[in-house]
């Protein structure tokens, strides 16, 4: 490499290093928790600093297989390594008759129904959707979504609530109960940082019976994205497939559709889709000062992360091993996705279960 | 006619007949129609039946071509119709092809927003539906899905380009069926902003072919010398250029005023400007007045608000960029309506922005380009009566040249726009752009990048940045790559100017060095600040506030060498040569003056500037310098002063400012063992500047003796070899000396000569 080649890639690299998409605020400073997910406490950001510093000096010299005990997965688009685990998960099955009934009952699902139009109707003897299939001005919009339901096109359904009622509506979940726990697939990513830059970790979980199965797609190099794209386009494109993510609508899939164009992979990604955030944000935002899925775990289930990254920082830990080859920041990386994955799946499935209390 | 009675008042009055360097009249042209192959669009056609518009001949030329999928350049001048010659086409293809969308790029918000009412227009009249939207930093983010979803004309600007490249996916639909690339005030994309648009520009047909387009493109700019080049530069591809105009104009008295006719100037420039200004409202003309700087723009404004005493002072008013929209809006209505009778601003209102007729246009200083006084003259006179546009000559070497030699200014050899694809640092970040977009196939992309990729992608890796991968390199880097690269300036380090806790300005490593070391006197906006701390580290100055009466010079050391000769020809004894060198610039210490007298010097202890660039050198055969030195003269002080001079015309061939070159002379330099002058790009990687230098060198020689020679002065003067820029304190210089050097040079090389080899 001539000199000047060699100053034009540090001067690049120098200046990229110095982006940084967070920001450290003083503890207990709340004023900058409006902005979502760009800001870390000191303290946070601290204790993080220190956590990689120890994980490499642990770690150095350690290779990947030294540390984990995962496999080698290979598809059409390359190899990457995966690492599979499994622990017991309670969860109610399929219960279309209970979705079907809760839909029906709201009229207001109908364009032109408001609140007031749904009790004058409900008052005349209109009580369900289906009642509605004979009324003089709103049948024809009531038959299509009787044909809907029927259809059992979860994300149509979806799509059709959603342009009625805001995204936390509890219906959508509701319509949860069309699908049977296994059709389920949870999805949390990790990536290099916000947009346009490799996802380097994808953890996809599966219920089987009363055991949930985790499997994390891992990059051991940004050349093995492609597969890591690959083996979790499969999970999704099965059928029935119903994706639930944390806040996933707005990063989560997005990101991924978009990693998927990057290597003009083609994919109709039409499956239906719950984000437990916005449930979350409904259902605890009395309760709980914030909506950070961390903060819901130690508060509904009582759990506490030892040694975790935060999320803002995993594309510094993983940077951290591509350029040194000291596995040692991938450790709390793998356990902080493996532990968002299963707290998602948790979470989905209480507030899921807490419909029966009727919320 | 208030036009005549301004002129005659300049023609008679002696205070300003001295003063009046020229006056040269521009005359009529009457309108020239032209007519179509076949007719447009019926939707079209009745559109300019309801609007009773005749196409002119230049509108006619640039639809035919634009028909025929030719890219084309034009180059008419403003208010030619020029937006109705590519609208016209863009839209007959939308509505011919449903799916057919097209980009339309401003280099300002202002002007999108302009130009987006007449687009609406046309939609509304013509019927054909386009759903034309602009998409910038002020579009909310609750409009952008439904933008990108259905629009089929995209009004933007090249920084929200740059941002939205990486979310291609999401323009899958736009880019995949775009069929024009409609670049306005393309002019304004040169030097190191005109390196970063055209790797834009690369960057969007490389995602245009992923999606299956052919996208052609029409570029319209001001006047300049090279338009073939300049397009095949800023796109990569081939464009027809369009001259042709048709479009009626007024007479028209362009002027010369030289308030430093007599070599002294007994009263300042600004105030001579304010003269003319005042002698032209009191005649009943609506007047224009340009300004260099925000500051002289109020202050001339205020002077004559003075002058005009009590009942009138409200017929005028400075406008400048810094005011509200709405402010400004107010004063572009208050002069089209004519309530106000003149306003003073600054190049703010150079572009786009329609404020009604104007009899005449005051330019405050030659404005650095033949292609900025020409838009600015253009303000006057738009419908068909009489105006004039007064340039008031500074004390400054271009300025005085024009001053002297009005035929060169009215022979309008307008500028090279200079667009450098090959600086390499510019290059590798648009490189790691793209890489974030598509993975990179270097087979492929080398079009677009040259063929410096191969190198550029093994060091980028080197440095972690990519990632071989099988579909190609991919980024890896972990900030955004758009966010590293910033399209207006080759180094993004950066200094920040803090006073108080408060952000004054940021500047790059080399100004801050030169400007903000500790000690010296900053100026912002007409205010001073001393600086008390400067970080090299941490690219911090702060600044403290503080009214001095003294201004600080850098003295800089500086030297170059050769790291790589890329051509080189000999003319009558020189040798020119241009190529890549390594300048290292160190800020040795500095100087404070008062009134041009020294009063304090210091030393400073900054580390040296070093970077690479592409410089052009020659050197003065024996016999001249042998020539020089008999006569007694001093052969140090004349190849400075000759460096000096011409990089001061230079701009007068190239569009640059003086400050984008540095020039570097000794009487014996290691490199080439002879008195030699080097001139070099002022940014690392190089722009473009030197290498069109090579090729314009006997002409710059030539026109720079000339400056030399007439100038008035003894000694040498800031109109001539004094250059505000020196390190050395304008020292050592000797005028006869380089006048003796330049024209002994000028001789040998417009007596012909013979390449030797190196060719480019």
């Amino acid at each position: 490499m001539s000199p000047l080649t060699d100053r034009i890639g540090r001067q690049w690299r120098e200046r990229v290093d110095r982006i940084r998409e967070y920001e450290v605020v003083g503890d207990g400073n709340i004023f900058g928790t409006s902005l979502h997910d760009s800001y870390l406490f000191r303290s946070e950001y601290e204790r993080a600093r220190r956590l990689k510093a120890r994980f490499m000096e642990e770690y150095r010299g350690a290779s990947l297989d030294d540390i984990f005990d995962g496999s080698e997965h290979a598809n059409g688009g390359g190899t990457c390594y995966v690492l599979e685990t499994r622990e017991p998960i309670g969860a109610a099955g399929r219960d279309c008759e209970r979705a079907r009934t809760a839909i029906l009952s709201d009229l207001t699902l109908i364009r032109g129904i408001g609140e007031r139009t749904q009790q004058r109707l409900k008052r005349r003897g209109y009580r369900t959707i289906a009642d509605l299939a004979r009324h003089p001005r709103y049948h024809r919009e009531a038959q299509r979504l009787l044909r809907q339901i029927e259809g059992g096109e979860t994300a149509a359904l979806l799509e059709w609530i959603g342009r009625r009622h805001a995204k936390s509506h509890p219906l959508l979940l509701e319509a949860s109960r069309f699908h049977d726990a296994g059709d389920f697939v949870f999805l949390d990513i990790e990536t290099l940082g916000l947009f346009s830059r490799p996802i380097v970790l994808l953890g996809v979980a599966r219920i089987a019976g009363a055991a949930i199965t985790v499997s994390q797609y891992l990059l051991r190099d940004v050349r093995e994205e492609e597969a890591a794209l690959t083996a979790t386009l499969a999970h999704l494109q099965r059928e029935n497939t119903a994706l639930v993510t944390f806040n996933g609508k707005t990063f989560d899939l997005p990101y991924f559709r978009e990693r998927l164009a990057y290597y003009g992979i083609a994919a109709r990604l039409a499956m239906p889709h719950f984000d437990a955030l916005h449930f979350a944000r409904r259902r605890w935002r009395d309760a709980i000062r914030s909506c950070r899925l961390t903060t819901l775990e130690r508060e509904v289930f009582g759990i506490t992360r030892v040694d975790d990254v935060p999320s803002q920082m995993v594309p510094e830990f993983y940077e951290a091993y591509l350029r040194t080859g000291n596995p040692g920041p991938l450790i709390p990386v793998v356990g902080h996705n493996r532990q968002d994955v299963v707290s998602l799946a948790r979470l989905f499935l209480l507030l899921r279960e807490d419909m029966n209390g009727g919320t | 006619m208030a036009v005549p009675d301004l002129i005659r008042l300049l023609a008679g009055d002696p205070r300003h007949r001295d003063r009046l360097a020229h006056i040269e009249t521009i005359p009529p042209l009457q309108p020239r129609y032209g007519s179509l192959a076949r007719p447009l669009h019926p939707d079209l056609e009745a559109y300019l039946g309801q609007k009773r518009i005749r196409l002119y001949t230049g509108q006619c030329e640039a639809i035919e071509r634009i028909r025929r999928g030719e890219d084309v350049i034009i180059t008419t001048p403003t208010a030619s119709g020029k937006t109705l010659a590519f609208t016209l086409p863009v839209f007959e293809r939308l509505a011919d092809d449903p799916a057919a969308t097209a980009l339309l790029l401003y280099p300002a918000k202002a002007l999108a927003n302009d130009q987006m009412k007449a687009i609406r227009e046309l939609e509304r009249f013509s019927g054909i539906r386009t759903d034309a939207a602009i998409y910038d930093g002020d579009t909310p983010q609750s409009r952008r899905p439904a933008i990108r979803e259905r629009a089929r004309i995209v009004l933007s600007n090249p920084y929200e380009l740059h941002q939205i490249l990486p979310w291609h996916a999401k323009w899958g639909r736009f880019l995949g069926n775009l069929a024009f690339i409609v670049i306005d005030e393309a002019h304004r994309y040169r030097g190191v902003f005109g390196s970063h648009i055209a790797a834009v520009i690369r960057r969007l047909i490389r995602i245009c072919r992923f999606y299956g387009s052919d996208p052609r493109f029409v570029l319209s700019t001001a006047t300049i010398a090279n338009p073939e080049e300049f397009a095949e530069r800023l796109t990569g591809r081939r464009a027809v250029w369009i001259d042709e105009d048709g479009s009626p104009r007024g007479q028209k008295h362009v002027i010369l005023y030289n308030p430093y006719f007599d070599g002294t100037g007994d009263r300042s420039v600004h105030r001579e400007t304010e003269a003319l200004f005042l002698a032209s409202i009191r005649s009943g003309c609506r007047t224009l007045c340009f300004t260099v700087s925000r500051k002289m723009a109020e202050l001339i404004a205020a002077w004559a608000q003075d002058d005009l005493g009590g009942g009138h002072a409200d017929r005028v008013a400075s406008y400048r960029a810094g005011y509200l929209p709405e402010e400004r809006r107010a004063i572009e209505d208050a002069l089209k309506s004519g309530r106000l009778r003149g306003v003073v601003a600054t190049n703010a209102l150079e572009l786009g922005i329609d404020v009604g007729p104007l009899d005449g246009v005051i330019v405050s200083g030659y404005p650095g380009t033949m292609m900025s006084f020409w838009q600015q003259a253009g303000r006057a006179g738009r419908r068909c009566n009489d105006a004039f546009a007064i340039l008031v000559g500074f004390a400054n070497p271009l300025d005085q040249y024009f001053m002297r030699h009005p035929a060169a200014f009215f022979a309008r050899p307008h500028e090279h726009a200079i667009v450098d694809t090959q600086n390499p640092f510019i290059t590798a970040g648009h490189l790691l752009c793209a890489a974030s977009e598509l993975p990179v196939d270097p087979e492929r992309d080398r079009a677009y990048f040259g063929e410096g990729v191969d190198a550029m992608l093994a060091a980028l890796e080197a440095h972690h940045l990519l990632r071989k991968t099988t579909r190609g390199w991919v980024y890896a880097g972990r900030g955004r790559a758009v966010d590293a690269v910033r399209l207006d300036s080759v180094s993004s380090d950066t200094f920040r100017v803090l006073c108080g806790g408060r952000l004054l300005e940021t500047m790059d490593r080399t100004q801050a060095y030169r400007e903000a070391h500790p000690g010296a006197v900053l100026l912002h906006r007409g205010e001073t600040y001393t600086v008390t701390e400067m970080d090299p580290a941490q690219r911090i100055v702060r600044v403290r506030r503080e009214d001095v009466d003294y201004y600080t010079q850098p003295i800089t050391e500086t030297t170059i060498s050769v790291t790589a000769e890329a051509a080189r020809r000999s003319v009558g004894g020189v040798t020119i040569s241009f190529g890549e060198v390594e300048v290292t610039d160190r800020v040795a210490g500095y100087t404070a003056r008062r009134y041009d007298r020294i009063v304090c010097a210091d030393a400073l202890d900054l580390p040296p500037l070093i970077f690479s660039t592409k410089a052009l050198w020659f050197t003065v055969p024996d016999a001249v310098a042998d020539a020089v030195a008999a006569a007694g003269l001093d052969l140090a002080g004349g190849l400075h002063g000759a460096e000096h001079a011409l990089i001061a015309v230079a701009p007068f061939r190239v569009v640059c400012d003086r400050g984008d070159i540095g020039g570097l002379s000794s009487p014996l330099h290691p490199a080439t063992d002879a008195p030699t002058i080097f001139l070099y790009d002022g940014y690392e990687g190089g722009i473009g500047l030197a290498e069109k230098a090579y090729d314009l060198l006997p002409e710059l020689v030539a026109m720079t003796a000339e400056l030399i020679r007439d100038c008035p002065c003894d000694g040498g003067c800031p109109a001539c070899i004094h250059s505000p820029k020196c390190g050395n304190g304008n020292q050592p210089l000797d005028k006869r000396a380089a006048l003796a050097l330049l024209e002994g040079i000028g001789r040998r090389l417009s007596g012909g000569g013979d390449r030797v080899g190196g060719d480019r």
